[in-house]
């Protein structure tokens, strides 16, 4: 009797981790950072398909900050002025229900002054009404590479200079003086912008 | 002989078909007008207002005629104040032959028709909002015209000439010849 309980107890916490795996990959969760300041819009000339009934056009961004995107950027229309139109291509939707376009990086990398490749946007506007969006930009942040120092000695083997890099940048900067008879008398802290 | 059959035979050569070509104001009357767009006297006026994103006038069951051959039209655009970006178009069968934007105010186009003779196809004009939140751009399109290759009528000067050379034949010329 008891190990019936068990058993079933055990299929019902099954269960229950079956749905919540289903839940997580039915929707997109958005974990990146919100970098709509950080990149600049451009789009092509917004052009009006008279069959489906569609305004269209390509968009880009540009990646307007010092720091490096990765791969994909998404692009979530987070409004519509026109109650009646909606996205009519979305690559996805968020889970909020925000359809979204998503710009995949042929290098896995947006680096600063960079450019995305372009999207076709698609608005399906069956009243022909003009209308306004705003648009919300996620990306994962390349994060920084921990700092690293480097030494270098003299020919007595002294430290005469450390420099801290973080990836390629140098982070700072120490020059060391010694005097005649080795006493180190002075440092020069150099740190970069 | 000679002289006679020379006469003749320039009489009938004078004759022979020639391709005229008649261009005709289109009809428009099976053409539809999108609200901001009017159609009078074969001018098709095209006004932005702060509601739609696109006027057309378009007929999308148009019968290409056995003979027909160019269309041709003229066109105005003038962009709003503060405006920037709107654009005429031409569109057959729905794709794009002419796109006309902030540089150019008014010009000329021709579109050949007879590859489609006998063919339903889709002629349009449009005017296109592009985005902005502007309006007042305003584009005409006129002397919409048709030309088709029309059977050959002999002018009256060629009858003359064929005539007159019937009648020497018949009198002086076969007086002297027979």
């Amino acid at each position: 009797m008891i190990t019936r309980n068990k058993a079933g107890i055990d299929l019902a916490i099954m269960g229950v981790l079956v749905v919540c795996l289903l839940l997580g990959f039915s929707s997109i969760s958005f974990a990146e950072t919100d970098v709509t300041d950080k990149v600049q819009f451009e789009r092509s000339m917004m052009n009006f398909d008279r069959r489906t009934s569609t305004n269209y056009f390509d968009a880009w961004y540009t990646n307007i900050s010092g720091e490096i995107f990765l791969s994909p950027i998404k692009a979530v229309i987070a409004s519509i002025s026109e109650p009646s139109m909606s996205v009519a291509n979305a690559d996805g939707y968020t889970s909020e229900g925000k359809p979204y376009f998503e710009y995949a990086l042929s290098s896995g990398r947006l680096l600063s002054d960079e450019n995305t490749d372009s999207k076709q946007w698609i608005f399906a506007n069956p009243e022909r009404r003009r209308f306004s969006y705003t648009v919300a930009v996620f990306a994962d942040l390349e994060q920084a590479a921990p700092p690293v120092s480097i030494y270098e000695y003299d020919a007595m083997g002294r430290i005469e200079r450390v420099i801290g890099k973080s990836g390629e940048n140098i982070v700072y900067e120490i020059e060391y003086e010694y005097d005649h008879i080795g006493n180190r008398i002075t440092h020069r802290v150099t740190t970069a912008q | 002989m000679k002289s006679v059959l020379t006469v003749f035979l320039v009489c009938v050569a004078c004759l022979l078909p020639v391709n005229a070509a008649v261009s005709a104001p289109l009809d428009l009357s099976t053409f539809t007008a999108d609200p901001g767009v009017t159609e009078s006297g074969g001018v098709v006026g095209f006004e932005e207002d702060f509601i739609y994103t696109a006027w057309y006038f378009y007929d999308d069951n148009f019968l290409v005629g056995d003979d027909a051959s160019i269309l041709s039209f003229d066109y105005d655009f003038q962009l709003g104040p503060s405006d920037a970006d709107d654009f005429l178009r031409f569109d057959f069968n729905f794709t794009p032959e002419l796109v006309v934007d902030t540089n150019i105010t008014g010009g000329s186009f021709e579109f050949d028709l007879s590859p489609y003779r006998g063919t339903e196809v889709s002629l349009a004009w449009g005017l296109i909002w592009n985005g902005d939140s502007e309006a007042g751009t305003s584009a005409s399109v006129y002397n919409i015209d048709l030309t088709t290759s029309s059977i050959p009528i002999p002018e009256p000067s060629t009858i003359v000439l064929f005539g007159s050379g019937l009648i020497w034949f018949f009198g002086y010329g076969r007086k002297k010849l027979f």
